[in-house]
């Protein structure tokens, strides 16, 4: 009875364990998804108002944790340059992204505010494009490897349970 | 404010190790600084009430500056939008917040014969503005007459204290009940952040910015209904034009320009018209002796 009853914590564990890795990729799948919204937007206002980076970066704010802690960090360090607040920003929120998409992302902090509206609103249509890419790419890979990473962590669970219990 | 206050709010743009050995300086010598400035690969100096120049060093040595302190100050003094400060680069200088304002110079790209910007920058001039109220008080009964306000221009040498002398008399304008209309180009006299005055330019007075002199004045008169039209450092043949419109629409004239006296003025061909037609009947000079200014008016 103890063996089963510590088999089925440890076939739980896993699969705990496992709907953690699915969700790692389905939380990137959104991040990657609310950035591809916010440039979206960025490029709308620049190539619209040539609206202020930081009036931008408030109204995203309102949508959005990453601006919202960029904005508190003007408040707090308005002495660094935006791309230096945008980095770090993007260093202390360990996101789930890949290294290849952190790279992408941290160009749109040295394009924002860096030229006139309508360059912005190109450059910025470039890594949107990219982030779309990376974006669908994610979006399957949470629906593959996810269900694969569930359907493993499961499997080692029971055995780990069945090996428990013989 | 005082001005230790305006200087430590005009030193916000320079990165942090330059302010901070600006704000080194004894409160004492802080208290007369009037500029602020940056040279790449020379120092960091500022400028008292009297023109003099003088280096800071912390150490020894004078503070050292490189393009790239430069580059930095004008985005933070920009606010990281290089998108709205486009026009304000291609002349050369940029508001900031309080009123001050970072002039620039350097290796200029140009575009279609005009400056467009700065590839790199060599040195930068932050002007610490704290405006002095009441320099007009003396002299605005002068420049009236029968209740009602005399155009009035006024001349002196560049940094002498045209732009603070035009910023009380509208002041006292309004305090009059005078409505004032100001085209303020270079964002010097009212200072607009997010559409407040940043300086005092009291509550009747409605300011055109981000615009040429020119187009500002007529933009005020079509839309202000103004009883007097202001502008700062009038230079420009439009700015000229705009303002013989408006003397001829019935609205009082309130400018400044760069000279010593009218003769000066009259063989600048610009100002030809604004003499020949009689725009202004008042001349207001300014004298500088060390720190002090006196103001003289004369009827034209």
């Amino acid at each position: 009875m103890v063996h089963l009853l510590g088999g089925g914590v440890v076939t739980l564990a896993c699969v705990w364990a496992g709907w953690q890795g699915r969700q790692w990729y389905y939380r990137r799948w959104n991040r990657l998804n609310r950035f591809c919204h916010a440039l979206a937007r960025m490029e709308a206002e620049l190539g619209s108002w040539e609206t202020d980076t930081w009036t931008l970066m408030s109204l995203l704010a309102e949508e959005d944790e990453f601006f919202r802690r960029l904005c508190r960090k003007e408040n707090q360090n308005g002495e660094d340059s935006f791309s230096t607040l945008w980095t770090n920003t993007m260093n202390e929120m360990s996101l789930p992204l890949t290294e290849e998409e952190r790279t992408l992302l941290n160009r749109t902090g040295t394009v924002l505010g860096r030229y006139d509206g309508k360059t912005q609103a190109f450059l910025l249509g470039n890594i949107r494009v990219q982030l779309q890419h990376c974006t669908e790419t994610a979006r399957q890979q949470a629906a593959r490897q996810g269900r694969m990473v569930v359907l493993f962590s499961l499997s080692a669970g029971l055995t780990l349970t069945v090996l428990l219990i013989s | 404010m005082k001005r230790i206050q305006a200087v430590e709010q005009a030193a916000m743009v320079l990165p942090r190790e330059l302010r901070l050995a600006l704000l080194s300086q004894e409160p004492s010598q802080l208290n007369r600084c009037e500029e602020i400035r940056a040279r790449a690969g020379r120092g960091l100096s500022w400028t008292d009430d009297t023109g003099t120049e003088h280096p800071v060093c912390p150490g020894s040595a004078p503070m050292p500056v490189t393009a790239e302190d430069l580059r930095m100050a004008v985005e933070l003094a920009a606010r990281s939008s290089m998108q709205g400060v486009q026009d304000k680069l291609a002349n050369g200088f940029l508001p900031l917040r309080g009123g001050h304002r970072l002039g620039l110079c350097g290796t200029a790209a140009i575009r279609e014969g005009s400056i467009l910007q700065f590839r790199t920058l060599s040195s930068v001039n932050i002007r610490v503005a704290c405006p002095v109220e009441n320099v007009g008080a003396e002299l605005l009964p002068e420049l009236m007459a029968a209740d009602r306000f005399q155009s009035t221009l006024i001349l002196a040498p560049p940094g002498e204290g045209k732009t603070t002398l035009l910023r009380d008399l509208i002041r006292l304008l309004g305090a009059r009940g005078i409505r004032t209309g100001l085209a303020d180009e270079r964002g010097e006299v009212a200072a607009l952040y997010q559409g407040v005055p940043q300086l005092e330019v009291g509550t009747l007075c409605d300011v055109a910015d981000g615009c040429g002199k020119g187009e500002g004045l007529l933009l005020l008169l079509r839309t202000m209904n103004p009883h007097v039209l202001a502008a700062d450092e009038v230079s420009k043949p439009e700015d000229v034009e705009a303002i013989c419109q408006g003397a001829n629409c019935g609205a009082a004239i309130l400018a400044t320009a760069h000279g010593g006296s009218v003769e000066e003025l009259g063989r600048r061909g610009v100002y030809r018209p604004l003499l020949e037609q009689h725009v202004f009947s008042r001349l207001v000079t300014i004298h500088r002796e060390n720190a002090r200014r006196s103001y003289e008016v004369h009827p034209l």
